[in-house]
């Protein structure tokens, strides 16, 4: 048929243009490598040329950056503008980007050209891609000059686009932080609270993003944060001192690492220092909840007054060990909504009390949204944890069920609900059997107990921090998974330990508990070393002083 | 000239509405002689825009509808013995009730004169198609060299297809990567710079109309005409394409300047002789439809790159009439989250329903035993409130209350929702400068392959062969045979006698141009569907489409409204009722504070116009196999019924042949060395450099005449 064009094979002209393009790329490679002492001026050009093609050649950026260095003069408005196009070629470049931020923290760059422009770029990209998070970054650093109202616009109109976008409600939560307040000493004081006309803004929004999409995670996230604060600096919740081990037993709210060469915790046995050192309960140099530290002797019959001074926050707790008594201790009041959800301390109840609301009316329409049903028991277990313990079984039960890829992160928090409420009802003693735990969360608020009942549950180790019950005698464990005793910290006071029904196969996985001092009794009926051949006898020669039970 | 038009052809069509239109490109593509001819002085047909000045006169046509000349039997001394002529109409019947309105000052207007217009030829059939371009009045701005950028300007907003969502990004063509590719159609970056070389072109213009001075042609001139005749007819789409990069963005800020005086003393105050006068701002489409975004006719503009030569602008919102009141009706998800008129839970429902809706295949349990109701009733058990009800029903699905089932409004619904996001928050794209932008287009496409234009040239019959039972040739106006495998004609052609059995329905029509909104927001520029819900129940719904000046449809401070329903009676006495309740219609002030919220009516007319649309080939009586009949526009809102047609013909023409494949990339085309073809320039899209020289810039043997007149 005539009229029929005649073609090369498909793309050859796309194939010619990509090998001229590389032939240029050698060349200027081979003239900026080849050879030292290229003048900066032509290395400028060199490296420019390749860089405008492909702005990802980091040799590039680096011998552009000697040049620059090595050729003085105002370049920094120019460079800028190069590397803006170079963006332009793929605005994710870590080169561009890197040389951008090194152009303007010259100190050439007196009166930086930044400001507006930096800003003008970003939007430009943002708009482009609204989660080109090198543009987030870039404006985050320099939002911290600019009028936040004019960034929480931007963000604002960013999420008015299409709202799944985690970068603009997490540049949103650092516009506010500082309002937010950066932890302020205890935990209870209303300090670190959003303004209430702010907050409520902010939950406006999140109502909508979740009610038009309550699958997208990122309005949960953001509200989950917007209520709860930065979380409250460590502090001092329990002071015990042990007369036998002559141990002084310090425990934080939260992990913490004393640095044995300048210690930032200190004591005093009745007005003289102790000379340390400070160990982590688990012997690790690692943070941890509980730190201890050997008096010089063991204390005389006479009582005996000890002080422990935290430096961050210069509080001051006292324990007298009185005349007659094995042990003494400090413990910190417990309250109870910082037990579940410490950050959330401060909000107002009032608002709380909305938020479940609207939770609960969403539910009724979702009855499955996994953000839903996550906030709504943690709402719930920070507000009324024990009237309404049911309701929130039900909805960490449902939560399980609807997001099985999450089913363990489910089961923590669950855990962590079952154990603060069996925290709030302890007295002595402290069970928790059968609920299913995977962790044991909270020990260090446990540290007044003597017994700890936790049969029939799911663990699979004995946790970690379990240093922090100092005056702990009784601890059961029956019906786990436990295999062995790991890397469990020694209990100074413990007498008894059932491991009864837990697969422990053979004697060296309990050799770590030669180490308690105390201990008297171990249950290991039901265990596979029971009926072991040798297991027994084994067991007796690593643990003489221990009464061990297999039936 | 005429008899210099080569005799022999592949396929004739007759007729340049946008089926016609689709099909010559397709065919040209593929590499056929296409000579693409229309009786009218103008591209489109029925498709077409006009500007004010244009649309005046097709006003003024329609309603004399008079016999300009009677009908010459010469030609039928040229039909054979052993052949039978098919005689073709010479008059258009497709247009009816024609009645406009003037609402201001009309005598003020008296010797006012459009700027720039052309001193008009009126010489029918004389010397038809030379370089013609389409649409005069609106393609030749610059006989007194006024240099109107206005052609060019709407750079920053246009939308280039392909790229995915390009948001106006001040000169930075950001890679692809960025924007979330749906499809892999790298037409932004491709296409892009081709069409930016295409763009200095305005002054262009002008070589290629016709100036009465250079009226007398010499036989050889004319011959080589002939073959230009595509070239200087090749239709520019008024929008000197260029990309979104600005280059041009300063230009229409000198040519507004002047109009915008007036309005900054005294703002929106707009006279009808300011209309007349600026009415070269005015494009007015005779169908008014919005492109989907996912629709057939963007996959084909998009496949065979005919985007190219058009740019695009979402429309911005989408309205529902409700008690009275002209509301935004949310319907993608950023809609719903930035709503302030819906409820939380409304807000759930809605989402909850219109996700449902997007895979409802996928969910027969929730709709199975509805089936046999319709959609509005469905709808009612859908926990969905009132409100919420008549958004889906109306503005979203857009189906009718009482007569659509619940399967037809899931399917609308459906389609609704996945053509949002493609190019933006609504579903919908509209041409700049106007719907008639497109069939020129694809007349365009067909140019560069070589497709022969004649505008103003009437066909008098198809010839059939007695033995055969094939049409074999054409007979033109000027007696002239020309002969062709395939023949394609456009309904409105065929005489009455072909169409005595078919049975047309009507599409009633009103063009408004008003000096407001129908809902004021911040923004002015809103490009706006609205659903009117029936009145009566025996109606049907009337869709409004509400235009802003950055459309380049209409001047600025004005609004163009259009409406549209199928015909029930006449259109003034379908549409006026919702006219009045949507708009002032009084000329002087009114009292009432309720009809001077209202946008005020400046100029109206209404006309019916006939849908040939589904119509069978067989109710055409008498019609040979290889003669195809293209219907006119059709009332839906989209333009998949033209798509189809075009495809569907041209499949059944050329079985093995591509529909409109991508052209192929001008670098990879191999021209012979000994036989100099100067295609090349024209399938490179590159612009002449020197303006002086003529458009008509290139002719061959085979007919391939190719030109840009931009």
């Amino acid at each position: 048929m005539h009229g029929r064009l005649k073609l090369r094979p498909p793309d050859a002209a796309r194939r010619r243009q990509r090998e001229e393009k590389l032939r240029h790329y050698r060349e200027a490679m081979d003239a900026l490598l080849g050879e030292l002492g290229v003048p900066p001026a032509q290395v400028l050009s060199l490296t420019g040329s390749v860089l405008a093609a492909n702005p990802d050649v980091g040799t590039c950026w680096n011998l552009r950056r000697r040049a620059l260095a090595a050729l003085g003069g105002d370049w920094v408005p120019s460079e800028l503008s190069f590397v803006a196009q170079c963006l332009a070629v793929n605005p994710k470049s870590y080169g561009a980007w890197h040389q951008r931020r090194w152009a303007l923290a010259r100190p050439g760059a007196a009166a930086p050209p930044g400001g507006r422009e930096e800003l003008a770029l970003c939007e430009r990209l943002l708009g482009a891609d609204p989660r080109n998070f090198h543009a987030w970054e870039h404006r985050r650093a320099l939002a911290v000059q600019q009028d936040a109202e004019a960034e929480l616009a931007f963000a604002g109109a960013l999420l008015s686009r299409d709202f799944s976008n985690f970068s603009a409600w997490h540049h949103r939560l650092r516009l506010l932080a500082p309002a937010r307040g950066q932890g302020t000493g205890t935990g209870t004081g209303t300090a670190g609270a959003l303004p209430a006309p702010r907050l409520r803004e902010e939950l406006e929004l999140v109502q909508n993003a979740v009610f038009t999409d309550p699958t997208d995670q990122s309005a949960w996230v953001y509200l989950r944060c917007i209520l709860s604060r930065a979380p409250p600096p460590p502090r001092v919740i329990c002071v015990h001192v042990d007369r036998e081990d002559a141990t002084l037993a310090v425990i934080f709210s939260r992990p913490v690492k004393v640095n044995p060469e300048r210690p930032e915790l200190t004591a005093t046995l009745d007005g003289s220092a102790l000379p340390g050192p400070w160990r982590s309960a688990e012997g690790r140099p690692r943070p941890s909840h509980t730190w201890l530290c050997d008096l010089p002797a063991p204390p005389t019959e006479s009582p005996a007054h000890l002080e422990v001074t935290w430096a961050p926050d210069s509080a001051l707790r006292e324990v007298t060990l009185q005349r007659g008594e094995d042990e003494a201790w400090w413990q910190e009041p417990i309250v109870e909504r910082e037990l579940f959800w410490p950050e959330l301390g401060v909000a107002d109840a009032q608002v709380l009390q909305e938020q479940v609301q609207m939770c609960q009316e969403l539910l009724e329409l979702e009855p499955q949204s996994r953000g839903c049903l996550l906030t709504l028991a943690l709402l719930l277990a920070a507000l009324e944890p024990r009237g309404r313990a049911r309701e929130i079984r039900e909805h960490l039960a449902t939560l399980r069920d609807a997001d099985p890829l999450r089913a363990g992160f489910v089961a923590d928090v669950r855990s962590r609900f079952e154990a603060a409420l069996a925290v709030l009802g302890a007295g002595e003693g402290l069970s928790l059997s059968n609920k299913g735990l995977t962790s044991v969360p909270l020990l260090e608020r446990m540290s007044a107990l003597t017994r700890l009942e936790l049969p029939g549950n799911e663990l699979r180790a004995l946790p970690a921090a379990l240093g922090a019950l100092r005056r702990l005698t009784e601890l059961d464990l029956s019906g786990n998974h436990v295999t062995e005793v790991g890397a469990a910290p020694p209990l100074p006071r413990l007498r008894l330990l059932r491991l009864d029904r837990n697969p422990i196969g053979h004697a060296p996985a309990l050799a770590p508990l030669a180490a308690w001092p105390r201990l008297a009794l171990l249950g290991l009926a039901d265990t596979p070393l029971g009926s072991a051949p040798g297991g027994p006898a084994q067991l007796a020669e690593l643990l003489p002083g221990v009464d061990v039970t297999f039936s | 000239m005429a008899d210099n038009l080569p005799t022999e052809f592949d396929v004739v069509v007759v007729g340049t509405g946008l089926p016609e239109s689709i099909i010559a490109a397709a065919c040209a593509r593929s590499g056929q002689r296409v000579l693409h001819v229309d009786s009218r002085n103008y591209y489109g047909g029925n498709w077409a825009s006009f500007s004010f000045s244009g649309l005046l006169s097709w006003i003024k046509e329609n309603q004399q509808k008079a016999d300009l000349s009677d009908e010459c039997e010469d030609w039928r001394k040229l039909i054979l013995e052993d052949e039978e002529a098919i005689p073709l109409s010479s008059k258009d019947k497709t247009i009816q009730h024609v009645e406009d309105f003037c609402f201001g000052d009309q005598d003020s207007a008296e010797g006012v004169e459009e700027a720039g217009a052309l001193p008009k030829l009126h010489v029918p059939g004389a010397l038809a198609a030379q370089g013609e371009s389409p649409g005069p009045e609106k393609e030749s701005p610059a006989v007194e060299g006024i240099p109107l950028g206005s052609q060019g300007s709407p750079a920053v907003e246009g939308i280039p297809l392909g790229s995915q969502e390009s948001p106006a990004v001040e000169g930075i063509p950001l890679g692809s990567q960025e924007s979330p590719a749906v499809e892999g159609i790298p037409l932004g970056s491709q296409g892009s710079p081709a069409v930016e070389e295409a763009s200095p072109g305005s002054e262009k213009e002008n070589a290629a109309v016709e100036s009465p001075g250079e009226e007398p042609q010499s036989c050889s001139e004319a011959a080589r005409a002939a073959a230009g005749d595509g070239a200087g007819a090749a239709p520019g789409p008024g929008a000197a394409p260029s990309t979104a990069d600005g280059d041009s963005a300063p230009q229409p800020a000198k040519t507004e300047a002047a109009p915008s005086e007036n309005a900054a003393q005294e703002p929106k105050k707009i006279t009808y002789s300011q209309i007349v006068r600026e009415g070269r701002r005015f494009n007015v489409d005779l169908v008014s439809k919005l492109l989907y975004s996912r629709g057939l006719l963007i996959d084909l503009l998009i496949k065979s790159n005919v985007s190219r030569y058009a740019e695009f602008k979402n429309a911005t919102r989408v309205l529902a009439f409700r008690e009275g009141k002209v509301e935004q009706v949310p319907c993608s998800r950023a809609d719903v989250f930035n709503s302030r008129q819906l409820t939380m839970v409304e807000k759930r429902m809605l989402m909850k329903f219109l996700t449902f809706c997007l895979d409802y295949e996928q969910h027969p349990e929730e709709y199975q035993e509805h089936e046999s109701s319709t959609f509005a009733e469905f709808l009612q058990t859908r926990k969905l409130t009132p409100s919420l009800q008549h958004f889906i029903l109306h503005s979203i699905a857009m189906v009718a209350q009482t007569e659509s089932s619940t399967l037809e409004g899931l399917q609308a619904t459906k389609k609704f929702l996945q053509c949002l996001g493609r190019y933006g928050n609504t579903p919908f794209l509209f041409p700049l400068y106007g719907q008639g932008e497109i069939p020129q287009c694809f007349c365009r496409l067909c140019a560069v392959f070589g497709g022969i234009y004649c505008l103003r040239h009437a066909v008098r019959c198809l010839v059939l062969d007695r033995a055969s039972g094939r049409c074999k040739a054409i007979v033109d106006q000027f007696g002239q045979r020309i002969s062709a495998n395939y023949f394609i004609v456009e309904d409105s052609y065929l005489s009455e006698s072909t169409c005595t059995n078919v049975c047309y329905r009507q599409i009633s029509r009103a063009v408004l141009i008003t000096d407001q909104s129908v809902l004021n927001t911040d923004s002015e520029q809103q490009v706006s569907i609205l659903t009117v819900p029936p009145l009566e129940p025996a109606m049907a719904a009337v869709r409004v489409i509400e235009l802003c000046s950055s459309t380049m449809t209409c001047m600025k401070d004005t609004y163009l409204v259009h409406l549209t329903c199928p015909s029930t009676k006449t259109a003034r006495e379908d549409l006026e009722p919702v006219v009045q309740k949507l708009f002032n219609l009084n000329t002087e002030k009114e009292t009432e504070n309720e009809e001077l919220e209202k946008p005020r009516v400046l100029w109206a007319v209404y006309f019916n116009m006939r849908d040939s649309s589904g119509v069978e080939k067989s109710s055409y009586a008498g019609l040979p196999s290889n003669v195809y009949v293209c219907s006119g526009p059709d009332s839906a809102l989209g333009n998949d019924c033209a798509v189809k047609q075009a495809e569907t013909i041209f499949r059944e023409m050329f079985p093995a042949e591509e529909f409109c494949p991508p052209p192929p990339n001008p670098e990879d085309i191999i021209y012979d060395e000994d036989e100099i073809e100067p295609e090349e320039s024209g399938l490179n899209n590159s612009p002449e450099t020197k303006p002086e020289t003529s458009a008509e810039e290139s002719s061959s043997e085979g007919g391939a005449a190719v030109t840009k007149e931009e």
